[in-house]
């Protein structure tokens, strides 16, 4: 790295961090603005559309706005600062940290303009402004755009098949994922007592709605536990052997490199299925598996116990597809 | 598993696929229990006819290396070890030799007896 592109990389790192103070000082100048007129006491508390059923001084309301954006930032100053942290995890952090944030900002504003609009806090109906969460959800991503990308490392398989004229080849394995086995049923048995406690305690109106959103989740855990991994003339594919959902392909022809590597869940934001902005992963744990770098700059990493053939393999029919340089 | 086929051969393609089925269950790369792939998955993927690879699912089922299961594909059979694979490879060899001579499959199967244990 150039001396030049070292200073822009860290000029976009203090950017994004303070980036991420912006909410907790907008909190702390709109106190400061509005100090003389604010009511004593704050709607802070909403139970569905209509009006306020709880409220706080607002000395209170803001020691919990200034927390919320104020350690928010903290935290993901300290880690987007941290000597050694890839720029994967800076940019996951700072997203997360930015949305804390910008909530925590929103929440301030919304309800002490709506509280001195209206003069008494149980009477403020939040309506169409609850909408601004989303607009605070997305401040986010100013941190993650402002830290700088991360530079991809790929490395191509150097081992090739040596097919005949006239052969064809294809690798295919089905993986079982027992990480999704054990944890659907650990929510399995975590629901059961949830609503043992909810019966046993007369509430049976959250009952049928935790059943419904514990079921789907269970699905999609099902449907990750066991899929097939096909690599062939088009490309790489990974589906679910029990619904036969595509969870991930990746056409020959877009596939740039291929390399068999040793994955950490510490380098693709930890076990299970993983997206993240430009990367995409299913680690089952820590080992060997095979990372497809796209011509798109994308890469989609999958542990698998041999990952040597089906990248060669991969690689064979990628440079087959391709124009031969005289 | 990595499955290979050339259509160029002299051999059936169906045959090239069961041959390496075996060689992988014999080598250890297939796993008694495991799945194959599909038919219609692994015809799509070697651009051969489904029909070639059920014919050869087929051949490795009445050989008792694989169960097919309804509905559910094909399975390498718990008790597929790789002596089992060997001897049905020895015995498909002397069919083939002793048909070649003109042999029936009735003398084939008293030329086996007879090699037994008295």
């Amino acid at each position: 790295m150039t001396n030049a592109t070292s200073v822009h990389q860290s000029g976009r790192i203090a950017a994004a961090v303070v980036s991420l103070f912006a909410p907790a000082a907008v909190v702390l100048i709109s106190f400061f603005l509005w100090r003389d007129t604010l009511p004593p006491a704050i709607a802070s508390h909403w139970s569905g559309f209509g009006a306020a059923d709880d409220a706080m001084p607002p000395g209170v309301f803001l020691a919990v706005s200034l927390g919320m954006t104020g350690i928010a930032a903290i935290a993901g100053a300290i880690v987007a600062l941290w000597p050694g942290v890839n720029a994967s995890t800076r940019r996951a952090v700072l997203l997360v940290a930015g949305i804390i944030a910008g909530m925590g900002a929103q929440t301030w504003l919304t309800s002490t303009l709506l509280t001195m609009q209206a003069g008494d806090p149980y009477d403020v109906v939040l309506g169409w402004w609850s909408l601004l969460s989303v607009i605070a959800l997305a401040y986010g991503l100013v941190p993650f755009y402002l830290s700088p990308k991360p530079i991809l490392v790929a490395r191509d398989v150097p081992s090739r098949l040596d097919f005949a004229p006239g052969e064809n080849g294809a690798w295919s394995r089905t993986v079982t994922a027992y990480l999704f086995v054990w944890i659907a049923v650990a929510l399995v048995a975590l629901e059961g007592i949830l609503i043992g406690v909810s019966l046993a305690n007369g509430d049976t109106s959250t009952v049928l709605f935790a059943l419904v959103v514990m079921a789907i989740v269970i699905v999609i855990l099902v449907s990750f536990s066991r899929f097939r991994v096909t690599a062939d003339w088009r490309g790489l594919r990974v589906v679910s052997s029990l619904f036969r959902v595509p969870i991930k392909r990746i056409r020959l022809e877009d596939i740039e490199m291929v390399e068999a590597g040793e994955l950490r869940p510490t380098e693709w934001g930890g076990w299970g299925y993983r997206l993240m902005p430009g990367r995409s992963a299913l680690i089952l744990r820590k080992g060997p598996g095979l990372i497809v770098t796209t011509r798109n700059q994308k890469q989609f990493a999958l542990t698998l116990d041999d990952p040597g053939v089906p990248a060669a393999l991969l690689a064979t029919l990628r440079d087959d597809t391709r124009p031969k340089v005289a | 598993m990595l499955f290979r086929v050339d259509a160029s051969s002299s051999v059936s393609l169906a045959h090239q696929i069961s041959t390496q089925v075996r060689a992988s269950v014999t080598s250890g790369d297939l796993a008694p229990g495991e799945r194959l792939p599909p038919a219609r998955d692994l015809a799509q993927a070697l651009r051969v006819n489904m029909h070639t690879v059920l014919r050869a699912y087929a051949e490795l089922r009445d050989e008792g290396v694989i169960e097919m299961r309804q509905g559910r594909g094909a399975f390498v059979r718990q008790d597929a070890s790789p002596g089992l694979i060997r001897v049905t490879e020895l015995a498909a060899q002397l069919v083939h030799e002793a048909q070649k001579l003109g042999m029936t499959q009735l003398e084939i199967a008293q030329l086996i007896t007879k090699a037994g244990p008295a």
